[in-house]
């Protein structure tokens, strides 16, 4: 009760001198610590893709990070909300979501790709998913991606919160989509048995959604120029390479 | 994954251990703020003040009839959006505020219903004695409406300290956060999961003792 | 003293009290009969103000008030002034016999606890029961549960304890006991007004019986003129009846 109390004091006074910290205050980063292995904890550490890249800027812009972690579904709302700055999970740059945010330069280049149980020979590619069961995560792109499908209305999409490779394993969906890069991941690291289907179908470019403010705009920018010379000086190649064995930072 | 990978589980109990105290203190907070609410819905409702009363049955209708992770998401992402100063509820202040609030909807109507059930006849004497309306809910009707309502208000509890897993949708890592978070960098789910569950099971089976133990201290004058 | 004047009580359209006048002389033992439905509870309990009078002034002791004018602190007042036996003794069921009976000196009267519970154990040995001081209801018999009622009203130190059939509820072989305890009260004339079908205790302890019936006062006077000699046909007509369920 009492640091309940405390807390509300504190954030009362910290949004009221808000305006005048801007500059030093931390870059506030949403993630869900649940997509290996772009965020991913072990051992109670934040780890993965997205946590080097954005510590690797937020040392070039010379600003703290701090990291807020909240189921996926409750990301946006923890943005649109002013709770966090930005996102940093793979976010899509969509025309849907350009109508309410504005998006940093693209720092992942990737396709969608169907991955199933192995050895399952039925669905080898994205057209064999008319008539099946297809996962997604919940929020993600991907269900839009498949509904743009001619054939979208002969797939049953079912949504996930986590845990929807677990469930193709167990053959209770019969594929499910994800970004090429974290799928090959899954299948290369962790004993569920799985397979790619087919080649990716569908370019998609993961950037960073901010306010359309003029505080937005000035965080957008100056993460920018961060991300320029990351890309400039190799930075970003090698902490690509490091968790995938290849350069998903360049198109 | 054949064998149960018990190194992995027994490493994983200290992690998700730090993340206890947080689940306890959502559900604990809830809970006592829960019963003060809704004791005073419950008193409103049996004496019909009017104008609360009636404001209690919609508050009662609303939050009883909606999901409530609807309600959390309703006061975390909605409220700033109408007010941006409301910034300032944090994630364990909306997750409390959405605990409080629908699980006192559920618990005034059982508060109610043990309050209404004591003997009318009793609650005539101690007017006859002359004592006031306070006097007999504080000494006569709510110790005997407790007794009647305890085993109900326990399963609440039980029921919010598991509803503190929906906090991590509001950036609150709790236990189920930490499970959640720690079965995605592993990929073992069902080890990091059964740790989680052993955890709630033994807190749930030391309030059962806790309420037993109640049960039988409240009991005592109904015994032959 | 107690006085009632032109004392009324409606329940909606039907009138079940109509300008009862009465006065009771302090150590005054009064017994009220009448057939079932006449408004003999109604009577004690608008004295209780367990009901809201209607119309009318009641006096007891020295607090006098109009009943369409009686302030909250007029009607808590008037409550500890007068006790009240139920017929089904609802005692409180979360208290023992003891703190059944402090209760009320404990928190209407403000008494400090010590000397509380020492007038509750004065009170319980009077009433025969000082063995069930830590006893609760569910474990006594009626009869002892009803002679802790009569504690409870003696703790008060009332004006009035006013009884509604408080043997009515009781197996027989309670009654004897629970009467004996209002024979005791009577010899220390204790102010009672009692509402009962017992005429043998109306016949030996009151010193006035009054006949109520369609919420008018009939009849009244001393046991031997109303039992040997009644006047009105009414009374002659409930007496008949009563004394061949109830023989004296
Ligand atoms: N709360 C109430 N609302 C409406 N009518 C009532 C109420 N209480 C009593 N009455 C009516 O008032 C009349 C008198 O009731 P009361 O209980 O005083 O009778 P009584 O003389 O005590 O009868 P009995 O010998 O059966 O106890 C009855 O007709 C009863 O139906
Ligand atoms: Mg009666």
């Amino acid at each position: 009760m009492k640091t309940l109390l405390i807390n509300t004091l504190l954030a009362i006074s910290l949004f009221a001198s808000a305006p005048l910290l801007a500059q030093d205050k931390p870059l506030r980063v949403g993630m869900s610590g649940q997509y290996f292995p772009f965020t991913f904890v072990e051992q109670d550490e934040l780890k993965g893709f997205e946590v080097d890249v954005m510590n690797a800027l937020g040392k070039e812009m010379g600003r703290d990070i701090q990291y807020e972690t909240a189921n996926f579904s409750g990301l946006f709302g923890m943005l649109q909300s002013g709770r966090i700055d930005t996102v940093a999970n793979q976010i899509t740059i969509t025309d849907e979501r350009k109508k309410a945010y504005i998006f940093s330069d693209p720092y992942v280049y990737d396709g969608a790709q169907v991955v199933t149980k192995e050895g399952n020979t039925e669905v080898r590619g994205v057209e064999d998913l008319k008539g099946k069961t297809v996962a997604v995560n919940l929020g993600s792109n991907f269900e839009a991606l498949l509904e743009e499908l001619p054939y979208a209305d002969q797939i049953t999409i079912k949504t996930y919160e986590s845990n929807l490779e677990r469930d193709t394993a167990l053959g209770r969906v019969d594929a499910f989509v994800m970004d090429r890069v974290s799928a090959s991941q899954i299948i290369k690291e962790k004993p569920l048995p799985l397979e790619l289907a087919g080649p990716t179908f569908s370019q998609i470019t993961n950037a960073y959604p901010f306010h359309d403010t003029e505080a937005g705009r000035a965080l957008r920018d100056e993460v920018n120029k961060a991300l320029e010379t990351l890309r400039d000086n190799g930075t970003l190649a090698s902490i690509s390479e490091k968790w995938f064995g290849t350069d998903i930072t360049q198109p | 994954m054949d064998v149960l990978n018990v190194e992995y589980m027994l490493g994983l109990v200290p992690v998700l251990l730090r993340y206890l105290p947080l689940t306890l203190q959502l559900a604990g907070i809830g809970m006592v703020l829960a019963l003060f609410l809704a004791c005073l819905f419950a008193v409103v409702r049996v004496l019909r003040i009017p104008v609360l009363n009636q404001l209690t049955i919609v508050f009662i209708s609303f939050f009883r009839g909606t999901p409530l992770l609807v309600q959390l998401f309703l006061f975390y992402y909605g409220l700033p959006q109408l007010f941006s100063a409301l910034t300032v509820i944090d994630g364990v202040t909306a997750t409390v505020m959405g605990l409080t609030m629908h699980f006192s909807a559920y618990m005034a109507e059982s508060i109610r219903a043990a309050i209404v059930g004591v003997d009318r006849s009793q609650t005539e004497a101690a007017l006859s004695i002359g004592m006031t309306n306070g006097q007999l809910m504080r000494r006569i009707v709510l110790p005997q409406a407790t007794r009647v309502a305890l085993p109900t208000l326990m399963n609440y509890f039980i029921d919010m300290i598991k509803a503190t897993s929906l906090a991590f949708t509001l950036g609150v890592t709790e236990l189920m956060g930490a499970t959640q978070k720690e079965a995605a960098g592993s990929f073992l789910y069902f080890e990091a999961f059964i740790v989680a569950a052993i955890m709630y099971w033994i807190v749930v089976e030391l309030l059962s003792k806790l309420q037993n133990y109640l049960e039988t201290r409240l009991n005592k004058a109904y015994n032959r | 003293m107690i006085k009632l004047e032109s004392l009324s009580k409606h329940f909606g359209k039907t009138v079940v009290l109509d300008g009862i006048d009465l006065t009771i002389e302090k150590g005054e033992i009064v017994v009220i009969i009448g057939p079932s439905g006449t408004g003999k509870s109604t009577l004690l309990r608008c004295i209780n103000f367990l009901e809201q009078p209607t119309s009318g002034t009641m006096t007891v002791g020295n607090l006098t008030v109009d009943v369409n004018r009686a302030s909250r602190g007029d009607i808590l007042a008037m409550r500890r002034q007068t006790a009240f036996v139920f017929q089904n003794y609802a005692l409180f069921a979360n208290k023992t016999a003891l703190q059944n009976i402090a209760e009320r000196l404990l928190v209407v009267d403000k008494w400090p606890k010590e000397k509380a519970y020492r007038r509750a154990r004065e009170i319980l040995e009077q009433i025969g029961l000082a063995e069930k001081a830590d006893a609760y209801p569910a474990s006594m018999s009626g009869g002892q549960q009803q002679r802790v009622g009569i504690g409870r009203a003696m703790a008060a130190g009332a004006e009035v304890i006013l009884f509604d059939e408080p043997t009515s509820s009781l197996d027989p072989e309670w009654v004897e006991e629970v009467l004996g305890l209002m024979k005791q009260l009577a010899s220390e004339r204790q102010t009672m007004m009692v509402v009962t079908h017992e005429m043998s205790f109306a016949r030996d302890v009151a010193d006035r019986v009054i006949f109520i019936d369609g919420g008018h006062i009939v009849e009244q006077g001393p046991p031997s003129e109303i039992f040997h000699n009644p006047k009105d046909p009414r009374t002659k007509d409930f007496l008949k009846k009563i004394l061949a369920t109830n023989p004296v």
